[in-house]
């Protein structure tokens, strides 16, 4: 009997069956309506509750180097970088949602996730492995390609990876 | 438009329609054009006027799908993302007048961006897969 053989069979994941496609997809859309909801407080023009959890990334820095950036460059600009942070997030909770594009958006949820975690890690009352937690779930979704159990990513992608267009293509790779 | 893709048009115009039902429900007694909308659950905000919306366009993306009609269905994620521009421009202003929130950005984004994916991405035959 060929051992490896045998350790490939063992190792081999099944993930067809509609129980697993189906618990993909919940962790997918759970996760996508994390970000959605913790938009509500996001508001423009001035962003101030935004505003004032980023002031712990000074007053209690996690990394000294980030803390600096966030001084420096963040805080003195937060109309503009609280846009920036409002548009990623609705587009996490849409794409993440919708299963589009979701490996591309798993990882700008691990990067989101990392600058968050990297400026409020150490405020008062905040527990530190549910930033671990949710950087493992964008993980999960990015490992699983996702969006492709109950997602458009499952129903369109064979059209884009024979697209002739590079940009549709590129589609293809993202999901 | 193949079937499949029939069934997520009508699902992205379901989860429209209840929304924008259940926006408009919950912003009976306050002003149509109410800058801050009222919340539901801890999901989105709109008013009166944003919820009359999205049941329009939401009842556009189900007549496309009934009818296979890929563009209707462009027009209304194009709506959509109209929908979700003056969201983003007017949340947290006094010209709000779908009273959004950042959350209603991404609900107008999520059904938009669905509904012109399905319109426009290229379709594969079976005899191609």
């Amino acid at each position: 009997m060929d051992i490896g053989l045998v350790n490939e069979e063992a190792r081999a994941i099944r993930v067809d069956g509609a129980l697993p496609r189906a618990a993909i997809a919940g962790v997918r859309i759970l996760v996508g309506l994390l970000w959605l909801s913790n938009l509500s407080w996001k508001t423009p023009p001035d962003f101030r509750t935004l505003e004032r959890f980023t002031q712990w990334g000074v007053d209690r820095p996690v990394f000294a180097p980030f803390s600096a950036v966030i001084e420096r460059v963040i805080l003195p600009h937060m109309a503009f970088f609280g846009y920036v942070t409002l548009i990623t997030e609705a587009s996490l909770g849409a794409f993440l949602l919708l299963g589009l594009a979701t490996r591309f958006w798993a990882v700008v949820g691990m990067i989101m996730t990392a600058t968050i975690a990297l400026t409020v890690i150490n405020a008062p009352h905040e527990w530190s492995w549910a930033y671990y937690m949710m950087f493992a779930a964008h993980a999960a979704l990015w490992a699983s390609a996702a969006g492709r159990c109950f997602g458009l990513d499952g129903l369109l992608r064979a059209g884009w990876i024979r697209s002739d267009l590079a940009p549709i293509r590129l589609l293809g790779r993202a999901s | 438009m193949t079937s499949d893709r029939r069934h997520a048009t009508l699902i992205l115009a379901a989860v429209a329609i209840v929304a924008g039902l259940a926006g408009a429900a919950a912003g009976i007694g306050e002003p149509l054009l109410a800058d801050q909308g009222t919340n539901v659950g801890k999901l989105f905000a709109m008013n009166t006027a944003g919820g009359l919306l999205t049941i329009g366009v939401g009842t556009l993306a189900l007549a496309s799908g009934l009818l296979r009609k890929p563009v209707l269905e462009a027009l209304a994620g194009l709506g959509f993302l109209a929908a979700a521009g003056l969201t983003l421009l007017g949340v947290g202003r006094s010209f709000n007048y779908l009273g959004g929130r950042g959350n209603t950005l991404c609900l107008f984004l999520m059904l938009g961006i669905g509904l012109v994916a399905l319109a426009l991405s290229p379709q594969v035959r079976a005899d191609e897969a």
